[in-house]
């Protein structure tokens, strides 16, 4: 009887809490090489219309975020721990930091591996859902990125589908990934290697 | 007589009023010792202001970093100790936590408009703008591009390019909002200010302690760069040096006279020299405006000269019979004889450009002429009835000294073998001496503060060169060209790492001109927008292009004043000097000169000068040396001219020889020792001239029985040597070389008069 109520309890417990960040963590990076499809919209206050972009990305929580944009216009970047490279005539170019744009691309690139240790030096993460439908808030507690970003939301399953991430000026980003597959292709692992 | 003390009283009175009337030492005292230093008179003046305005900022910059293991240990003490720096008020600015306001940088960044493009930027827009306005879109569309001004405001991204200035290794933490950089383990925060000129020394010495204390109880590291902080710490512990060897002095002094007259009443003789000493000090007040610290060190060991004339006389006072009145008539023409040559070593002192030479020679040529114009006309009717008490044990010292000498002096072979010895060792060392003055030898630093600024100069890279630029122009507009064209040589010179870093206007400063053509740029592409195509394929309203283009071409152009008053441009402002004499000028402030020939080689005449203050100061204290030096030689005929007359040219020489002898020696012994002869050093020898002159004068001159002859050399020399011996211990390397120098000069003087008075007895 009381190894029964035990058992009753943890079930209780399990089905009662949420994700952890943790077990988000864990879950996300099961698949640490990734590529896929995006599609980004971005928001501006004033704006008419929202700015609307494309292409296909390839991730390795390792090396760091191949961005193919095929839409509007062609563009190749880099994204590592070292900064923003952009491809141009065949070489890798360092792109131009801007204000505080090394703390976004570290942002960003811990947003997509779902490195949520990471994120939680800088914002405070209230996860809710299973691991079959998840959501991660991002709220900035950092004194500097309070003044940049609202907030930012994580959505996905198995793997992160949407990110949208809101900023100050009203202006927000949705960036939504889909057709993902383990592995990179062979095509994305030698424009990488490429100088 | 009772005139002469009554003028005595009144002086002192006077002088006692008027320090006492300026509560503050600091009106009258002076301690700061770069202010001893040559000044250098080949450059303009608008060039000497603007030397002394960047001296000055640099003294008041403060750097203090904040080391803990943990991160947030190290930002929590730096708060602390920004809140207790903020509260005391001693700095004009203090850069802690920084707040981050996006609105007002925003408003900032607006106002100042596509003043903000960087060139590359700027020649893109002209000669490619397809290329600018997709680069534009790119970043548009960037996810991880987050722009401070939004979107609508700027459009064509011209203020996007800008980006704060980051301070050397440290870069600012988005999180706390403090400069920070982890070491080994280790999280450092700056804080980096500029003081006020108002804090007294006491208040900025108290401030360090007190923030060790609190950064040691919050376990957190604490490290302080501040020259302002290192001059009060140098100027307390010269007053402490002064002290001490006042005391020290005194009592050696005292102690002296305890032990070999035995009575008290001789402690007398030290009030005229109180008087004397606090008389000087207001002459040179009234004529310096303030006397300085260092001229009262080198004043206390006036105490052993200022007590020759009262110890030769007592120095016969252990004969049987002794009549002070005689004595005295005995003595008074070989003391004014030498007391003339000493001043007129002080008078030559006086010809040196250097205002603590000047001060020193004025000091204690008052000094003396006051102490020995009393004791010759009072002593003795003072003292009338004093009998010294019969020492034993000092009868027996001075019979050895008098045998010894003797006995030396029989050694005939010894003492040829001895000359000879020394004639060649000065042929070996005296070539070889090593003449150099370094500012270093001026201003010593303690050891810790030296620590301190290596550290801060290795954590943060930030440490400025000792040596800058000071570009001048007609027009503010011709500065910034002429600054431009300076930067592009700099940044060439950078990336051949043979400068680590920068700091210019050009970095931030745009012409007219270039501003001028970028509103004809803006112009055209308003009335021909294709350019922006990108910009409309992302889905950008063709309207808000268009009218931003238009807005940018209709802008007024900045001045440089008014662009650099923009807070964003806070870190260049200070390299903007203004006008000047008629002329617009700036500084570029240098980082990490690895090769200094080729930074140097960029300056030209007038425009572009390279002011490296150390460098300026070494080649003045050069010419001083080399002045130093002739002045010396002069001395020489000088004196022998003065003495020749009074006693005879031969004589004169032979009492010459004694000190030119001495000095020669001392130069030996300096050289075989391989110290470094500097300008004080050699100020000291010409000192030993006139001061060795007198042991001269009274070999030769004085008519006295040799043992009390021997009996007053030997007190005064002692005295001599004593305190200026203890100048040697002295901090400040040249006041210890200056007193080691006389030390030496006076007991060889005093060691070969004594051998001519015996010689002389014995033939």
């Amino acid at each position: 009887m009381f190894k029964w109520l035990l058992v009753m309890l943890f079930c209780a417990a399990n089905i009662a809490s949420a994700m952890t960040p943790q077990q988000l963590a864990t879950e996300l990076q099961q698949t640490p090489v990734s590529h896929g499809a995006f599609q980004q919209m971005r928001y501006f206050s004033g704006m008419p219309t929202p700015v609307k972009s494309r292409g296909e990305f390839a991730l390795d929580t390792q090396l760091g975020l191949l961005w193919q944009q095929k839409q509007p216009f062609a563009v190749i970047l880099k994204v590592t721990p070292q900064g923003i490279f952009q491809a141009t005539e065949g070489k890798w170019i360092a792109s131009e930091t801007g204000l505080g744009s090394a703390t976004q691309t570290r942002l960003f690139l811990a947003m997509l591996k779902g490195d949520l240790p990471t994120l939680a030096e800088d914002f405070k993460i209230r996860v809710s859902g299973d691991a079959h439908a998840w959501q991660a808030t991002l709220v900035p507690s950092a004194l500097v990125l309070k003044k940049i970003f609202t907030q930012i939301i994580l959505q996905g399953g198995a793997q992160l589908q949407q990110v949208r991430i809101e900023e100050v000026t009203g202006d927000y980003s949705v960036i939504t990934l889909t057709a993902q597959q383990a592995g990179w292709l062979p095509a994305q692992r030698a424009l990488w290697k490429t100088p | 007589m009772r005139k002469l003390c009554a003028w005595f009283l009144a002086l002192l009175l006077l002088a006692s009023l008027t320090f006492a009337l300026q509560p503050h030492p600091s009106t009258w005292l002076s301690a700061n010792l770069t202010e001893l230093l040559p000044k250098t008179h080949t450059d303009a003046p608008w060039l000497t202001a603007v030397q002394q305005q960047i001296a000055g900022r640099n003294e008041r910059q403060f750097i203090a970093l904040v080391g803990a293991p943990q991160a947030n240990k190290a930002r929590q003490t730096a708060a602390t100790l920004c809140a207790t720096w903020q509260q005391a008020k001693y700095f004009s600015t203090l850069n802690c936590q920084q707040t981050f306001d996006r609105e007002s940088l925003t408003r900032n960044m607006l106002a100042l408009g596509d003043y903000l493009l960087p060139p590359e930027q700027r020649a893109l827009l002209m000669h490619a703008p397809q290329q600018y306005f997709l680069q534009r879109a790119q970043a548009i569309v960037s996810p991880m591009q987050a722009s401070i001004v939004p979107l609508s405001e700027d459009v064509l991204g011209v203020t996007s390019h800008f980006t704060l200035p980051y301070w050397g290794q440290f870069a600012l933490n988005l999180q706390s909002g403090w400069l920070e950089r982890r070491v080994n383990q280790e999280t450092w925060v700056l804080i980096h200010g500029e003081l006020r000129e108002t804090p007294s020394a006491q208040a900025l010495l108290a401030l360090k302690p007190t923030a060790m204390l609190l950064a040691k109880a919050q376990q957190s590291q604490l490290i302080i760069a501040s020259p302002a902080l290192v001059s009060a710490m140098a100027q307390r512990e010269g007053l402490t040096e002064a002290n001490w060897m006042s005391v020290v002095g005194i009592l050696g002094v005292v102690l002296l006279f305890a032990s070999i007259f035995a009575r008290w009443r001789l402690v007398y003789l030290l009030i005229p020299i109180g008087l004397a000493e606090l008389a000087a000090a207001l002459i040179c007040v009234l004529i310096f405006g303030q006397i300085h610290l260092l001229t009262l060190v080198i004043g206390t060991s006036l105490l052993g000269l200022l007590l020759d004339l009262p110890l030769h006389w007592l120095g016969s006072a252990q004969a049987q019979h002794w009549q002070g009145k005689a004595t005295m008539r005995a003595l008074r023409k070989p003391f004014l004889a030498s007391t003339a040559i000493t001043l007129l070593g002080y008078l030559m002192m006086l010809f040196a450009p250097l205002e603590i030479l000047q001060q020193t020679a004025i000091f204690s040529a008052c000094a003396l002429a006051i102490a020995v114009g009393f004791y010759v006309s009072t002593l003795p009717d003072i003292l009338a009835r004093f009998q010294p008490r019969h020492n034993k044990c000092w009868q027996r010292v001075m019979s050895g000294v008098q045998e010894s000498l003797a006995w030396l002096l029989q050694q005939r072979k010894s003492l040829y073998g001895l000359g000879i010895l020394l004639l060649i060792a000065g042929g070996i060392f005296l070539p070889k001496m090593h003449w150099q003055d370094d500012i270093h030898d001026w201003v010593q630093l303690p050891p810790s503060e030296v620590q301190a600024f290596s550290q801060v100069g290795k954590l943060t890279g930030l440490l400025a060169e000792n040596a800058y630029f000071v570009v001048s122009a007609a027009t503010p507009e011709a500065l910034i060209e002429r600054n431009q064209a300076l930067a592009t040589s700099l940044s060439r010179l950078q990336a051949a790492h043979q400068l680590a870093n920068y700091q210019s206007i050009a970095q931030v400063a745009r012409s007219t001109a270039e501003q001028n053509t970028l509103q004809h740029t803006w112009q055209q592409l308003a009335e021909n927008p294709q350019a922006a195509a990108p910009l409309l394929a992302l889905g950008l309203p063709q309207a808000s292009i268009t009218s931003a283009l238009k807005q940018l071409a209709s802008r007024p152009t900045l001045t440089l004043s008014q662009a650099l008053a923009n807070p964003l441009f806070k870190p260049w402002q200070g390299l903007y000097l203004g006008k000047m004499d008629g002329r617009y000028v700036s500084m570029v402030r240098l980082f990490g000169m690895h090769d200094k020939a080729a930074v140097q080689a960029l300056a030209q005449t007038d425009a572009i000068r390279f002011v490296q203050p150390v460098a300026r100061i070494n080649t003045a204290f050069a010419h001083l040396r080399r002045l130093a030096f002739e002045l010396k030689l002069l001395s020489y005929p000088l004196a022998w001219i003065l003495l020749a007359f009074l006693f005879g040219k031969w004589k004169a020489l032979a009492m010459l020889a004694v000190p030119s002898v001495a000095v020669l020696l001392t130069m030996t012994l300096f050289s075989a020792l391989q110290l470094t002869l500097s300008l004080f050093v050699i100020f000291g020898l010409l000192l030993v001239l006139a001061i060795g002159v007198d042991y001269g004068v009274y070999a030769f001159a004085h008519k006295g029985a040799t043992r009390q002859k021997l009996a007053g050399m030997m007190l005064a020399a002692l005295t001599t040597v004593f305190s200026f011996g203890l100048l040697s211990f002295s901090s400040t390397p040249v006041v210890a070389a200056f007193g080691l120098t006389v030390a030496i000069g006076v007991f060889f003087s005093a060691l070969l008069a004594m051998l001519a008075t015996v010689a002389s007895h014995d033939n």
